[in-house]
Order: C-alpha cells, then sequence, then structure tokens
C-alpha cells in the first residue's frame, strides 16, 4: 500500500518519488511514530508534574495556612481570599474530596505553549538538518548533476527534496498536532488565531526549508554546524508568534496596547491575527524572491546570486516593505518621537545591511568579467540580433558586467524611501521634545548628509570587492570579504583610538564618517564638514572605478594576447 | 536533400580562468552518425562534450541540437529530452535498488508510467541487467554499474548519444559488451558521440572522427577519408635471395619509397602510396624478375598513429 502511495506521488513529482522510496520504511515510520509519542509524553508528564497535590490527607479549607502553605502555592490553583492575613495567590482552594481545585484553563494554556515551542523548533530544526545534510551529500557525489540535466524544472526537483527529504520529521510533527491543537482549544485560542498561527508556521518553514536549499548550492556545507548557527536566531521568530499567541490566550492588555506597530495602517502589533497573516505574506513573498534565486543558480551554478533585474525588483519589495512601517509617521500626528527614531533606526540599519548583502549577491566572478571585458566587443559586432545592448545598457543588465551602476540603482531606489521618511517624520514630531539632537542648525542637511554618506558608502565598497578580484591569491572571495571589512571596520577602530571616551568629535568623528557608523558623527560636525567628507568619498570612488575600469581593459587584452600566444 | 544535422556548434568556446579549454569549434555531426572524438588528456573533448550536454556555459559560441539553438541561462527543457549524456565518472543512489533507480530518471524524463514500464523491461534487457532488477546498486560490479548508467542514459529515448571514456577502467570482456550496446544503438537510429583513448574501439564503431588538440577541433571527418587521406600503406617484403637485389628492383617502381632493410632479418619494409592493384603489379613485377618472395604483407597506419601524427602535427 505504502509502495501504491509513493508510486502514486512520484507520478506528479518523480523527486519525491526518489526522496519517499528511501526514507519511507515501516521501520523508520516507526521511529518517527515512536519519537512523536514519547515527546508528547514527556510534556505531558512535566505538566502533571506541576500540578499541586496536598501532602497531608486531612486538610480543608478550614486548615491553618501555616499547614498548607509549603505545598499550596501553583499557578494551576483556584486561590482563596485573604485568611489569617495571607494574601491571595498563597493558599489554593480544596474541594470537597480533600483536594486543589485545579485552574485546568491554565494548565492547558501552558501545555498548548510548550507544544508551540517543541513543534516549530522541532520541524524547522529537523527540515533545516535533513535538505542540508541532503543536499551537500548529493552535491558531493555529483547525482545532482544528472538531475539537473533533465528537463524538469528547478521547482519541482526542490519541492520534491522539501516535501520528500524531511518526511519522518514531517510524521512526528503531524502527530504532534492533535494535541496541540486540542490543549489550545481547550485554552480558550479562538479557531481563526490557531489557524493562522499555523499558517505562519507554514510560512516561517517554507521560507527556512527554501533557504536551507540556497545555502547548498551557495556552497554551504556541515548540516550540524548549520543547524547550531541557526537555532539561537531561529527562536526569535517563534518568541513572537507564540508571545502574541500567549498574550491572545490570556487575554493580556500589552496587546491591546501595542497599535503603534503598523503597517501601511495595518495595526500588526495589536492583533495576533493580523501578525500572523502579515508575516505569512512576508516569507511567502520572501520565499518567492528566494525561488527566483534558485531557479538561477540550479541551471547555472557559476552565475551571480541574482540577476541585475532581480536586484531591482527584489529591493523594490525590500523598500516596500521597510516603507509600510516607515512613511506612515510621517502622517500620524501622535506617535511619539522616541518610537518614530527607534523604528528608523533598526530599519535603517537593517536596510543598510540589506543592501551591502547586494555586493556580494551581484558581484560577478573574475572570469565573468573579464569575459565580458574580452567579448563584449565581438559579441555586439558579430551578434547584433542577439545583443543589441550598448555600454550602459549592459551594465544595467548584462549579469556578467560590473555591478556597480546596478548597486547604484539599488542604493537610489532606498534614498527615494529615505530621505522624505528622514525628513518628515524625524521633523514633524519633534516640537516639544527634549532632545538637543532636533534643535541643532541644519537638521535637515545633516540628515540628508547622512543618507548620502551611508550611500556612498555602499558603493565605496563595492568598487572596492571589485577590484578585489583582481588580487592574485587564493580564496579570493575571502580576502574580498575581509578587505571590505577591514576598510569598514578600521575608520571606527581609528575614531575611538582618537576619542576613546563617548561620542567621537572632531577629527575622530570625521574618519567616522567614512564607516558604517557615519551617522553617530554627523551631528558633532559642521555641514560644510561633513560635505567635504562627502566629497573625498565621492572622489575615492571616482578614483577606484576608474581603477576597475583601467584594471579590467588591461586584463583583457593582455591576457587575449597571452592566450593567443599559448595556443 | 542535405543531411540533417544533429549536433552544430559555432565558434564554440571556453575559458577557465587563463585556460582556453575549447577553442572555436566548429563541429558538424551528422544524424545516424557514430562520430568518435579523440585527442590527449586535456585536449578538450570533456568540455566539448559538457557544453554540448547543457552541464556547462560556453563562454562564446552557439550549439545547435537537432537544428535548434541552446539557450543561455535557460532551462532547455525540450532539448534536453533529446540528449543523454555518459560522463566518465557515473555517481549512483548505491542504496536505491536497480528497478527504482531507472524508474525515477523515467519519471524525471516524463516518461507516461504504461512506456515506463515497458521502457525499463527494454533498458534492462539491452544492458544484460533483467537479473539484478531488485538489487541494490552498491551491490553491483563496476561493469555492471557502467551498464547500469548507460541504461539511464537511454531509459528516455535520446535521439542523440553522449558519451565520454565509457569504457575507461572495464575489463575487455565488460568493453565488448559495451561495444555490443552501442552498435545496437546505432542500428536503432541514435547519433553517438563518443570520447575514448581506446582508439581501436572507435576505429571499429565509428563513422566519423575529430581529433583534439590543445582545445582546437584539428580534423573532423568521415573516417573511411581520414585512412584514404593519412593512411600511409606500408609494404613488407620477406626473400630467400640477395636483399641489395630486391632494393634495386623495388627503387626502380614510382611508387615505392622509404626502403628499409630490416636488421638482422632477410625483410624489407617499404612505404607504398599505390592502390590494391598496384601492389598486385609489383609483386607480378618481383616474380617476373625471378626474386625469390617468400612473404609480401600490404599494411596501413592504424588510427592511433594518424592521431599521433595528426594531432602533434596541426596543433604546432
Amino acid at each position: 500500500m505504502l509502495d501504491r502511495l509513493i508510486d502514486r506521488m512520484g507520478d506528479s513529482n518523480p523527486q519525491i518519488f526518489r526522496e519517499l522510496k528511501e526514507r519511507l520504511t515501516l521501520r523508520n515510520i516507526g521511529i518517527a511514530v515512536a519519537g512523536a509519542l514519547v515527546i508528547q509524553i514527556l510534556v505531558l508528564l512535566y505538566f502533571n508534574g506541576q500540578i499541586p497535590v496536598p501532602i497531608l490527607s486531612d486538610v480543608t479549607n478550614e486548615s491553618t495556612p501555616k499547614e498548607l502553605y509549603r505545598q499550596a502555592y501553583s499557578k494551576y490553583c483556584y486561590f482563596n481570599e485573604i485568611r489569617n492575613g495571607y494574601s491571595p495567590g498563597e493558599i489554593c482552594t480544596i474541594d470537597g474530596g480533600g483536594s486543589f481545585k485545579i485552574n485546568w484553563q491554565t494548565w492547558r494554556s501552558d501545555v498548548f505553549i510548550c507544544l508551540s515551542w517543541i513543534l516549530p523548533l522541532g520541524l524547522f530544526l529537523g527540515s533545516i538538518y535533513t535538505l542540508v545534510a541532503d543536499l551537500v551529500q548529493e552535491e558531493k557525489r555529483g547525482t545532482l548533476n544528472f538531475i539537473r540535466l533533465s528537463p524538469q524544472s528547478a521547482q519541482k526537483i526542490f519541492i520534491g527534496k522539501i516535501l520528500g527529504v524531511p518526511i519522518l520529521v514531517y510524521v512526528a510533527a503531524a502527530l504532534i498536532v492533535p494535541l496541540h491543537v486540542w490543549m489550545g482549544l481547550s485554552a480558550q485560542a479562538d479557531i481563526l488565531t490557531l489557524a493562522s498561527w499555523y499558517a505562519t508556521l507554514g510560512g516561517l518553514w517554507f521560507l527556512l526549508a527554501s533557504t536551507s536549499i540556497l545555502y547548498v548550492l551557495l556552497g554551504g556545507v556541515q548540516a550540524i554546524v548549520t543547524v547550531i548557527a541557526v537555532a539561537f536566531p531561529l527562536c526569535a521568530p517563534i518568541a513572537m508568534i507564540n508571545a502574541f499567541m500567549a498574550a491572545t490566550v490570556n487575554n493580556e492588555q500589552w496587546l491591546k496596547d501595542n497599535y503603534l506597530i503598523s503597517w501601511f495602517g495595518l495595526p500588526i502589533g495589536s492583533s495576533a491575527t493580523y501578525l500572523y497573516i502579515f508575516t505569512t505574506g512576508s516569507c511567502l513573498i520572501a520565499s518567492y524572491g528566494i525561488w527566483q534565486i534558485l531557479d538561477r543558480r540550479y541551471f547555472n551554478p557559476t552565475a551571480t546570486v541574482i540577476g541585475k533585474y532581480q536586484s531591482y525588483s527584489i529591493d523594490f519589495c525590500l523598500q516596500l516593505w521597510i516603507a509600510g512601517f516607515t512613511v506612515p509617521f510621517i502622517f500620524s500626528a501622535n506617535t511619539h518621537h522616541y518610537t518614530i527614531r527607534q523604528t528608523i533606526g533598526v530599519f535603517g540599519i537593517f536596510d543598510f545591511m540589506a543592501l551591502l548583502l547586494l555586493i556580494p549577491m551581484l558581484l560577478p566572478s573574475k572570469q565573468a568579467l573579464q569575459d565580458w571585458s574580452r567579448y563584449r566587443r565581438d559579441r555586439t559586432q558579430q551578434r547584433r540580433k542577439f545583443i543589441q545592448q550598448d555600454l550602459v545598457q549592459d551594465l544595467i543588465g548584462n549579469d556578467k558586467s560590473p555591478a556597480i551602476v546596478t548597486i547604484a540603482i539599488n542604493v537610489g531606489m532606498a534614498m527615494i524611501v529615505w530621505i522624505p521618511v528622514s525628513i518628515f517624520a524625524l521633523t514633524a514630531h519633534t516640537q516639544g521634545m527634549d532632545f538637543n539632537v532636533f534643535s541643532t542648525p541644519g537638521y535637515v542637511t545633516r540628515l540628508v548628509g547622512g543618507i548620502c554618506v551611508a550611500a556612498s558608502l555602499i558603493l565605496l565598497y563595492t568598487a572596492i570587492a571589485h577590484l578585489g578580484l583582481f588580487l592574485k591569491v587564493r580564496k579570493r572571495n575571502l580576502w574580498i570579504f575581509a578587505i571590505v571589512g577591514v576598510a569598514a571596520i578600521l575608520p571606527v577602530v581609528v575614531a575611538y583610538v582618537l576619542s576613546p571616551v563617548g561620542t567621537p568629535t572632531g577629527f575622530a568623528a570625521v574618519v567616522l564618517l567614512f564607516s558604517p557608523f557615519a551617522p553617530m558623527g554627523l551631528f558633532q560636525l559642521a555641514g560644510t564638514t561633513i560635505l567635504a567628507a562627502f566629497t573625498v568619498q565621492v572622489a575615492m570612488f571616482a578614483a577606484l572605478t576608474y581603477q576597475l575600469k583601467r584594471q579590467l581593459q588591461i586584463s583583457g587584452r593582455s591576457q587575449s594576447k597571452e592566450l593567443l600566444a599559448q595556443s | 536533400m542535405a543531411t540533417e544535422l544533429a549536433i552544430r556548434t559555432e565558434d564554440l568556446t571556453k575559458q577557465f580562468d587563463r585556460h582556453i579549454a575549447v577553442h572555436g569549434v566548429d563541429l558538424a555531426v551528422a544524424a545516424g552518425e557514430v562520430y568518435g572524438l579523440i585527442g590527449p588528456n586535456g585536449a578538450g573533448k570533456t568540455t566539448l562534450m559538457r557544453m554540448l550536454a547543457t552541464a556547462e556555459e560556453p563562454t562564446i559560441g552557439e550549439i545547435y541540437i537537432n537544428g535548434e539553438r541552446l539557450l543561455r541561462d535557460r532551462s532547455n527543457a525540450n532539448l534536453k529530452r533529446l540528449l543523454g549524456y555518459l560522463p566518465d565518472d557515473f555517481p549512483l543512489y548505491d542504496d536505491l535498488t536497480v528497478w527504482d533507480y531507472l524508474d525515477y530518471f523515467a519519471r524525471l524524463y516524463k516518461l507516461t508510467a504504461e512506456r515506463r514500464q515497458r521502457r525499463l523491461y527494454d533498458v534492462l534487457e539491452l544492458v544484460q541487467l533483467s537479473t539484478k532488477r531488485n538489487s541494490k546498486i552498491a551491490t553491483l560490479s563496476r561493469g555492471m554499474k557502467q551498464r547500469l548508467s548507460l541504461a539511464r542514459t537511454i531509459i528516455h529515448e535520446p535521439i542523440l548519444l553522449l558519451l565520454d571514456e565509457p569504457v575507461s577502467g572495464l575489463d575487455p570482456i565488460a568493453r565488448m559488451q559495451f561495444r555490443q550496446i552501442i552498435k545496437t544503438l546505432q542500428e536503432a537510429g541514435m547519433t553517438i558521440l563518443i570520447s575514448s583513448h581506446v582508439l581501436s574501439d572507435l576505429a571499429e564503431l565509428c563513422t566519423s572522427v575529430g581529433i583534439m588538440e590543445l582545445g582546437f577541433l584539428v580534423e573532423s571527418c568521415q573516417l573511411q577519408d581520414l585512412y584514404q587521406r593519412l593512411s600511409r600503406q606500408q609494404i613488407l617484403i620477406s626473400t630467400l635471395g640477395d636483399l641489395e637485389a630486391l632494393k634495386r628492383e623495388l627503387k626502380a617502381n614510382s611508387l615505392v619509397s622509404d626502403i628499409e632493410i630490416l636488421p638482422g632479418t632477410n625483410q624489407i619494409r617499404v612505404g607504398f602510396s599505390g592502390t590494391e592493384q598496384d601492389a598486385a603489379d609489383l609483386l607480378r613485377s618481383l616474380i617476373h624478375v625471378r626474386l625469390p618472395i617468400t612473404n609480401f604483407q600490404c599494411t596501413q597506419e592504424d588510427l592511433e598513429t594518424i592521431f599521433l601524427k595528426l594531432g602533434h602535427q596541426q596543433a604546432s
């Protein structure tokens, strides 16, 4: 029967067929079922042990508090009124049979929240481990290359992998679901919230599974190291969705007050369901982006991680997502400026990091750059039918060309969001606030200056990374990472050496302008100094770009001659 | 009517860093041919095969399979169904059975359930693995694994088969079995591009050959043309009489060159540029002058000699 089931599934997706054939044996299913049952039994036993039981057999509600005190306090009790000077919460109510009256709803709520941790953690870590281990093995063995040569799409192969490889983890997780749902409903969680919690779980799982595959395609190895590395960060989204679930079940007040976190007006902070819908949607959109990359890398493992045109759409989505949190501040009159500053700060750093991440994702290989430089003229002359791009179009759209223009366009898209948000949101809500910075002369100019400095820094790092491609060293990518890292960190170190106490000022603040921590130096300097620093950055960028152009021309030309001579 | 080309490449080039592995190759293989690709290690055969199999993207140049152009950065799903590629290493899933392995690949190539079943039986019979259908792949011998890999390559009935060193590491019997299978596939109408260092195998199997050297395709033609153009004929003559007298007689014939007395024997080896009829006339003239000829043997330079001569000459 199992074989027939696998056979049927394999008709729609051959990869599932192969994965299930290998894994879905009766023995393995037995182990998964036993594992799931043991986990549930252990959880129930643990929580059962938390239920208070009177030690003395003859206790009544009339017993003295001293007799009861030691064993009486438990969060699962119903409590008596104040008696004999003891406060409520210290003495459990005794029922007619001499046992404590238990608040089963609280108990079930705790079991529910505990399972709400075990289920996603087990599912996520189990899926990541099995997927990474399997794909690493396929890559090592070389079998993935054969699959690549088949006419199947990347989507079909990887969906087959995602559904098939962790199948035993899914079996175990599925067996925990009934108890989880039962406990949730008993704890007064409504069906809609519970369903949206599961939808979020699905969204996060799909995002993580997709990311795991991408991780291996980009050269990731060692499943166990990966699992250890992601286990802790994974707790953040789980904690978030579970905190909202617990707040909903326990009817906590903070959830109702949390209306400030909104996305284009949707109050995602004040309702678990809204948050879950938003998180699920974000996960699915992010997954879609990852699948675009997977599709690309699957058929051409030497291609850049993302294409140039892909980068524009990804950046557009990212900026839209960020704008959803920041732009409403421009129009909300009663938002506390501290909230605005904090939110804008967090998303500003996040966006800066995301734009930095674009550099390795768009950086072509040295070979690709040389090929582009060497053969571009031939291609455009000989094959005008297929390639009719001039240089500018090539720099915007050809994945083998330098990525500087593309990064600049992406940075520009970010600035379109950040400049108005910074100016209007931060200046619209400063009246009456005891915050020195806002009364600084030229405040707006400095804000804009800060954004320009951040943008030019990203371009500087991009140019450095491109020049790093021409280093004649082993492990070139590692060197590039190190050089860009030093270029980013060194000014910070110098600034704090020059000005070890407090916020760097004077020359130290100028040095800080050449690091990702530039905003810290902005308000310590005169506008002309910032402008001068920005001009120096632009000049450095121009010099590096010119050097890159020269390097490409020389390298392409000389190597062509050399190679022809060799041949 | 012009012959339909199964493979055509234009200026196909692949460069790895400072090394040009394949250099401006213009290859044309007619449908139904068995085309042998020969060349020393590092000549670019495997890279060329990998590009044809869509496993590697060309630096420049175009590939046409059955008249249809391979597109860069695309899945080329339709073209992939026409191709079967057997690389020189053949990783397998050791934990699957022979049947499940082939079933999996048949599904990957979108064979319908009915056709899949029939095809699996046919292919297993062709590669003589029917009795091993339920065995785990891990338990097979190397020769069997190689035949299983070939079965995987042809499971979807490709029209073009790319075989990269398919007989390397096989014992003589396994090699013979493999040759037989390839002949059967050729008879079934498949176009086969095969690379091998065992040139005697290629001489037996191929209708055309291409010689690669330092990334260049230095020669590409029908095997018969190659022999006619480049294979030098030699005649080995033994006599009981005077070798000098024999030498004098041979010198008088304008088709004879490079006369060499083999030391310590009563034999002479000569180069000969005539036809079979000319050779018969030469023998008749020697007998006519009463030379006691005991052996008169015509031989031709084989593919290996031509390759050694031609590859290095053209590349240099």
